[in-house]
């Protein structure tokens, strides 16, 4: 007989074989921690700690300056509490725009598959009009729409990215629709909403999943380079718009200005990437044993 | 096929309808369109006047219709942010941006294809563990940061490459005719005109190309070896066909089906991409444009990017689907 705990066993051996999905774990739980202590390793600015400081009287200090590990920009901002602290606005805006998004999607899609008719042909047709534009585009139109902010950035991500959960929901929908358990629990006389949550979406999971932790990464880039091309507001701790200041000293030799923030930025989408792949590969019954 | 063809085409017509109302009903959502034509120092009258004169006291969808009519005549206003009209801004700034996008894509395509079929067929060889390095770190790296952190040493530091298209001194104004820079020189037959052209669009593009190329390369490695374990791979093997063939013919072809799907959704990757390299290049496309437009509230641009867009990306998914068909014998229409 098959004990629960061997499908655990059987996904932790695959874990611990999958030893690059390890480092990406090992990479995404250092960003967490950081985030987490940020207020302890750093004196939070006052009223807003997401605000960073200016400091004219230490602008562009190198790394290494007493008191800026990291240096400061051209307004005196110290460049390593605002990783830090871009740290949080990239974990809490990434993990909400990609939870929202994957949610909003799935809603989507349970209903366009189960209701075939003239429902699920204007959802999908809906569907394929946002689809058919780059996403970072859309975003940027509704950046325009709803001004400058995290918030506006996060919205339109949303807005925008809950297409690609819909349509696999709905063909997963629609694939376990033909099952016969599904017409026996039908014929048992079950209500629409339970056989759509109950029975139905447990099967759209792991898909889901497999999406939304591979979305992860690109949310973050798509984030940062919002906010790069000017719908943050300035001067805030995160990555994107840290470096948008640093653009505006090119030249000058200032390089921490820019690719500390930008290194932040690669380190953690690709420890997103790599939890991606492996979660991919662990859930993935396809690529399972190859 | 050529049904399919036209069932396709039809079937743009509804989701260009649907951007076009998007489009025109987005002024109303950010400002009052009016405002555009009006100053400070006018009396209630005048304002009153200038919405008549300009139709915004007509019901909704007559002014919608009005809109598409303008559309249709090339009459599409003018644009703060290009200090010209859109019509005219369009000419110079669409091409640059085709040519930036079609090097990256053909430099994504080449070296994406080849490196994913490198890595599959060296399958845990070093050689597949470096491909697949560099295309995990293409995927993950900001584009607009290395693009930036290249302009800070390559231009600033080392003053081997150049930013914008052109060196003005080697380009007279009246020598673009297309605004393609690269077509151009060769219609003038010069060839510092040609080596300046891609010098300026060199990087870029190299930037671009790379970023694309990442998620292509993924693609190809992941579809070559799920086909590695197919039976009909094993036959051929068997009957005693050389590895090549086998490689070119029997795995190569198949493993190219799902990738020009990518290689068709890498192209809005690679619009989208472009906003930001032309930002940081100080690239005069579209996407430097749509950014600018933003910053402005230039309502005129925004809107003719967008469904400029829209359009290059449905044709584009267009010839992917027909694409699709010519290299899939299993699709037949």
């Amino acid at each position: 007989m098959k004990r629960p705990t061997d499908n655990l066993l059987a996904y932790l051996r695959i874990l611990w074989r999958n030893k690059l999905m390890g480092v990406g774990l090992v990479i995404m739980l250092a960003f967490i921690f950081i985030a987490l202590v940020a207020p302890l390793i750093t004196t939070p600015n006052r009223p807003n700690p997401y605000q960073l400081r200016r400091d004219w009287s230490c602008i562009l200090a190198p790394p290494g300056t007493p008191g800026h590990v990291f240096g400061t920009d051209d307004r005196g901002s110290d460049i390593f509490y605002g990783i830090i602290w871009g740290a949080r606005t990239s974990i809490k805006y990434g993990l909400l725009i990609c939870i929202s998004q994957s949610i909003l999607g799935a809603l989507v899609g349970l209903i366009a598959g189960y209701y075939q008719g003239i429902v699920g042909i204007t959802l999908m047709r809906i569907t394929d009009m946002f689809l058919s534009l780059p996403r970072l585009i859309l975003a940027m139109a509704f950046g325009a729409i709803f001004g400058i902010s995290l918030q506006s950035i996060a919205f339109s991500l949303i807005l925008t990215g809950w297409t690609r959960p819909a349509r696999i929901t709905r063909s997963a929908v629609i694939g376990v629709q033909a099952e016969q358990y599904v017409e026996a629990i039908k014929a048992l006389g079950a209500s629409s909403t339970r056989i759509l949550f109950r029975h139905v979406l447990p099967n759209a999971l792991s898909p889901l999943i497999i999406q939304a932790t591979m979305d992860l990464g690109a949310i973050i880039l798509s984030i940062s380079g919002l906010a790069f091309i000017g719908l943050a507001p300035a001067g805030i701790a995160e990555w994107g718009s840290m470096i948008a200041i640093a653009q505006a000293r090119l030249v000058g030799g200032y390089w921490w200005t820019a690719a500390l923030p930008g290194i932040a930025i690669f380190l953690f989408v690709l420890g997103a990437n790599l939890v991606g792949d492996g979660v991919r590969d662990v859930l993935d019954p396809k690529l399972r044993g190859s | 096929m050529k049904a399919y063809i036209v069932k396709s085409l039809l079937s743009m017509v509804p989701v260009l309808f649907g951007l076009s109302v998007f489009v025109f009903l987005l002024t109303y959502v950010v400002s009052d369109p009016a405002v555009m034509y009006m100053t400070k120092d006018m009396t209630p009258e005048e304002v009153v006047a200038i919405r008549v004169k300009y139709g915004f006291n007509q019901p909704l969808h007559i002014q919608y219709l009005r809109f598409l009519r303008a559309l249709s005549r090339g009459d599409l206003g003018y644009s703060k942010s290009a200090r010209d009209y859109v019509s005219h801004a369009i000419l110079k700034k669409l091409p640059a941006t085709l040519e930036m996008a079609t090097l990256s894509l053909v430099i994504a395509v080449v070296f994406g294809i080849q490196a994913g079929m490198i890595s599959a067929i060296h399958r845990n060889k070093p050689i597949d563990h470096i491909t697949r390095i560099v295309a995990l770190a293409g995927v993950s790296t900001p584009i607009f940061w290395l693009a930036l952190m290249l302009l800070m040493l390559l231009y600033a530091q080392l003053r081997i490459i150049p930013i914008g298209r052109c060196d003005p001194s080697i380009w007279p104004l009246e020598e673009h005719h297309t605004n393609l820079y690269l077509l151009d020189a060769v219609i003038n037959g010069s060839w510092r005109q040609f080596a300046d052209a891609l010098h300026h669009l060199i990087t870029p593009c190299l930037v671009l190309g790379y970023f694309c190329m990442s998620t292509i390369s993924r693609m190809m490695r992941s579809c070559m070896l799920e086909i590695a374990n197919m039976d009909y791979i094993t036959t051929a093997r068997a009957k005693g066909l050389p590895e090549k063939i086998v490689v070119r013919k029997h795995m190569r072809k198949n493993a190219l089906i799902p990738v020009v799907t990518v290689i068709g959704l890498t192209f809005g990757a690679l619009l989208a991409g472009s906003v930001l390299t032309e930002t940081v290049f100080r690239w005069p496309g579209l996407g430097a444009w749509a950014v600018a437009a933003i910053k402005d509230n230039d309502l005129a641009a925004i809107m003719i990017y967008i469904l400029l867009i829209a359009l290059i990306y449905s044709v584009v998914n267009l010839v992917v689907d027909i694409v699709y068909g010519l290299i899939n014998p299993r699709v037949r229409y």
